[in-house]
């Protein structure tokens, strides 16, 4: 049997929440939400029906209660009557250090199960313990007596400590519990990582956390999905393009790379706007300031609105793992997906774990997906964006400037597709007020990709020249 | 010496022989005979009576409001309340008794090691607030 961490989505991360009956240390630095990891869980169990019971070591529960978030005070609320506690932290003053007696503890937590039928245990903050017991191999031997006493009593318990040196505070918690949930915080993102969950397996790695006003909420760093997609033949939807391209399926990821100007967020619309036509729902999501272009031009599709979302995410001040948590959820029932400058993401430190997880997620559950990545190159040269997002999409198309006949002209090259026989020639395009205009194949010019183009016709003179 | 209003009192004579003996015993307390002897024994005895009388008096008057003031907020209003309706239901004469229910009332909520330690600190704020002139 399991028993719910409360937190949301993290359960999926632990097969399903607690082990019944079981000893969970929860640890970190100051500020990382420990408490209320533990309010958080004992109010999502008193929600449920069961009796609860807090115990804290250290803050006064008053102190405790005054600094809830908002919304988490309210849901409290509506459960007190099931949500007990026990505050040592207001003992401490009157009775000394003698209430931190292992004995005295045990003894008066369980008196407090048995009275009130207590399934749930949130034991807060261990690192008073020290103050009785100056030797740490004794602090070490009471808490391995709590969590036994605990055990015996059949409850399911979440105790934190302090993070020292990487390590819980008196090095030995990790041990003695059932499972090992780190949290961190570096004033910035939160954090919470899962070391150990005894006799079931656990999803590693660091996945984001935030505190909300009505709780906690985790953000995995992958997304769950089941394979669903059968690989139904697809289109961009851009006339002309579609054929050069050769077959393309849904889920496929196609990145569509190039400098500012060059029209790759009407390549994006273009294609949510070809899905709307055949009544498929879409997402347009841009990491840039609200564009109005985007706006107008979904205007023009009859039903958009019931088929296609436009979402602005400030990705500079958001958590990449809520952004990706984000995309889950506005993509439920979608079909395709198109995410605009994502190179504002590259420079995160967690872009690789996010790129791998939204495509596999995409390819798990047939989302045709247009990613666009700002170059910061004038002309074309070699570069296409950050390697994770070129290894994984299935479609690569580069649009650049070429300097032709003194005209600055956008050009496409498909770099990457699935059809073995796509074009290989470079494709001049224009912008029009209807879009994108595939003008056709840039036909006798040389050089192009190295930013220096020349008529075939004249380098084939030069050369009958040079052997006259 | 004795004078016209004091009164007779009679004791058994194995305790009067006890008390020579006594008297013998411990030089060092300077009774000059069995008269003084019990007289000082009843005068001690008598304090003693007032002194436990003072001290129930006190737990009747102090601990329940003190229990319900630290339970409050060791563990709610609520339970609080209810340990107080039970502890002002004791009717003890005897102070050790007394503290005794106390503690037992206690121990259904915090156990009993934790009950003893706010009965036992409750009862020392008392006798250091009568040293200093409460």
């Amino acid at each position: 049997m399991r028993v719910s961490t409360g937190i949301k989505n993290l359960d999926e991360l632990i097969e399903g929440g607690f082990v019944e009956k079981s000893f969970n240390l929860v640890y970190g630095g100051g500020g990382t939400g420990k408490t209320l990891f533990t309010i958080n869980y004992l109010i999502n169990g008193a929600e449920e029906g069961k009796n609860v019971l807090y115990v804290s070591l250290e803050e006064t529960w008053e102190d405790i209660v005054r600094k809830l978030p908002l919304g988490l005070a309210e849901r409290l609320e509506k459960v007190k009557e099931r949500f007990n506690y026990l505050d040592f932290g207001s003992l401490r003053p009157i009775l000394g250090k003698e209430i931190l007696k292992g004995d005295v503890l045990t003894e008066a937590i369980t008196s407090s199960i048995v009275v009130h039928n207590i399934e749930l245990v949130g034991l807060d903050g261990i690192a008073p313990l020290s103050m009785y017991y100056e030797d740490e191999k004794r602090v070490r031997s009471a808490i391995f007596d709590l969590s036994q006493n605990l055990k015996s009593y059949g409850v399911t318990t979440v105790f934190t400590s302090e993070e020292v040196n990487g390590m819980s505070r008196y090095g030995s918690e990790e041990y003695v519990a059932d499972s090992v949930i780190k949290l961190t915080f570096d004033g910035k993102r939160r954090r919470v990582q899962i070391f150990k969950t005894r006799g079931s397996s656990f999803i590693g790695g660091t996945h984001g956390l935030e505190i909300r006003k009505d709780g906690l909420e985790v953000y995995p760093r992958v997304l769950f999905s089941e394979k669903k997609n059968s690989n139904k033949n697809d289109i961009l939807g851009i006339q002309k393009l579609d054929n050069m391209l050769g077959e393309i399926y849904t889920g496929d990821v196609t990145l569509i790379t190039g400098l500012p100007g060059s029209g790759k967020h009407l390549f994006g619309l273009k294609f949510l706007k070809s899905g709307c036509a055949q009544g498929k729902k879409g997402v347009y999501v841009s990491f840039e300031s609200e564009d109005k272009k985007i706006v107008e031009g979904l205007k023009e599709i009859k039903d958009s609105s019931k088929l296609c979302k436009i979402v602005y995410i400030d990705a500079l001040n958001t958590d990449i793992f809520k952004i990706l948590w984000r995309l889950k959820v506005l993509t439920q029932n979608a079909n395709r997906l198109v995410i605009h400058k994502i190179n504002i993401l590259a420079d995160n430190e967690e872009y690789r774990d996010f790129i791998h997880s939204l495509i596999k997620y995409v390819h798990n559950m047939g989302i045709s997906t247009m990613i666009t990545y700002t170059t910061s190159d004038i002309m074309a040269t070699n570069v296409l964006g950050d390697e994770h997002v070129v290894n994984l999409a299935d479609n690569i198309i580069k649009l650049f400037f070429a300097e032709i006949n003194g005209e600055l002209k956008k050009v496409l090259a498909i770099i990457k597709s699935h059809s073995p026989t796509h074009e290989t020639g470079l494709i001049e395009y224009r912008l029009g007020k209807r879009g994108i205009v595939i003008v056709g194949k840039v036909e006798q010019m040389e050089g192009i990709m190295s930013g220096t183009p020349t008529k075939q016709l004249e380098i084939k003179k030069r050369v009958e020249k040079f052997f006259k | 010496m004795g004078n016209s209003e004091d009164k007779m009192v009679r004791v058994p004579k194995d305790m009067y022989d006890a008390i020579g003996d006594i008297i013998k015993k411990y030089p060092q307390y300077g009774w000059k005979g069995p008269s003084e002897f019990v007289r000082d024994a009843i005068r001690r005895y008598v304090e003693e009576l007032k002194r436990r009388e003072i001290l129930l008096e006190r737990a009747v008057k102090v601990m329940p409001n003190r229990v319900k003031a630290i339970l409050s907020k060791f563990m709610g209003p609520a339970e609080a309340e209810e340990a107080y309706e039970k502890i002002m239901g004791i009717h003890e004469k005897e102070p050790e008794e007394y503290i005794r229910e106390v503690v037992n009332i206690l121990s259904d909520y915090v156990g009993e090691k934790l009950a003893e330690l706010i009965a036992r600190r409750i009862v020392e704020e008392r006798e250091n607030e009568g040293e200093h002139g409460y």
